[in-house]
């Protein structure tokens, strides 16, 4: 079930682009904001989102002629964005580990942060996911991406993707359920 | 996809509608798309040139190459070539003209008349004896001294 309208607009006159080719300027409207929104929850970050979804239009729109003959033309740009914000996972990563291996020091005193509640609590929720789950229930969740299209961005198998939704389903009941 | 219809009773596809609802309700707002669009019309065309420089120079460097490698190969296959010799020597004493002289030349004429069984060697390989070849100017060295010394003449 594909939740999402595929872009195929036909071109203007005069355009060099193929036939049947999708319009970049159609794709980024389409699909630009949702897919900012989805990666910032998966990240925690939206301006690491943002940038990552930029960075991917970027790069799609200097290749469009040959991405635009995909089937999915916005399905390369998520996958390259998804690219680029694992890149901002693993940046991340280390940053915390030195923020861990600084807090293990005597002189440091951090206090932990109060869990938020609410929607923020939620979206908290999804941040402690792990990172495969934390995706899939990002576009599954906020981008309304089918299984079949979350797999096909995150370069997964649909088996495996049920598998990530079912533990952050499960991950996520309490919080949804908590009166 | 729809919302749950009996809150109580959250299946899977109830609890995936809650949580989706919810989901995007707290994700934070994207920018407005047509500004982020308009915004980032300089950075596509700046990726654009960038991406055209790099194209256009790995084409240049590939024409470059390949005609490097067509020069060398057209200097090293005119005056540089290398010459080498036959394999085996062309073996002269087996080709014997079909039809024998009927007259010997004038220098046979000083060759003494051998009785028969004898062997008139025909090339310095074929004697044998070392010693006999170059024993021109000794004389003594051998029975055939005559016909040695004029051998070694040739």
């Amino acid at each position: 079930m594909s939740r999402q309208a595929s872009n195929r607009e036909s071109t203007p006159d005069g355009d060099p682009r193929p036939h049947g080719a999708a319009d970049f300027d159609a794709v980024f409207r389409e699909h630009y904001e949702r897919m900012v929104r989805s990666l910032a929850v998966a990240s925690g970050d939206r301006e690491a989102a943002a940038d990552a979804v930029q960075d991917a239009f970027t790069r799609a729109f200097v290749r469009w002629r040959r991405v635009a003959r995909y089937d999915d033309p916005a399905g390369w740009v998520r996958h390259v964005a998804l690219n680029r914000l694992r890149d901002h996972f693993r940046r991340a990563e280390r940053g915390r580990r030195a923020v861990d291996r600084l807090s293990n020091r005597d002189d440091l005193v951090v206090d932990p942060p109060e869990p938020p509640d609410g929607e923020m609590g939620l979206l908290a929720a999804v941040g402690e996911l792990p990172r495969q789950q934390r995706i899939a229930a990002a576009l599954f969740y906020v981008e309304q991406l089918s299984v079949q299209e979350v797999a096909d961005s995150m370069k997964l198998s649909t088996g495996a993707v049920k598998y990530h939704l079912h533990a952050a389903r499960a991950a996520l009941r309490e919080r949804v359920t908590a009166p | 996809m729809s919302g749950p219809t009996n809150p109580d009773d959250l299946g899977d596809d109830a609890l995936d509608a809650t949580i989706g609802e919810r989901l995007r309700a707290a994700a934070p707002a994207a920018p407005d798309t047509d500004a982020a669009l308009a915004g980032l019309r300089p950075t596509f065309a700046r990726a654009r040139r960038r991406h055209q420089v790099v194209v256009a120079g790995a084409v240049a460097l590939g024409v470059v190459l390949v005609m490097s490698v067509g020069a060398l190969a057209l200097r090293s296959g005119g005056a540089g070539n290398v010459r080498t010799p036959p394999a085996t020597r062309p073996d002269t004493t087996t080709t014997a003209p079909t039809t024998a002289p009927t007259t010997l030349p004038s220098s046979a004429a000083t060759i003494p008349d051998s009785g028969p069984g004898a062997t008139t060697p025909t090339s310095l390989d074929d004697h044998g004896d070392s010693s006999g070849s170059g024993s021109g100017s000794s004389g003594s060295g051998s029975s055939g001294s005559g016909s040695s010394g004029s051998g070694g003449g040739d």
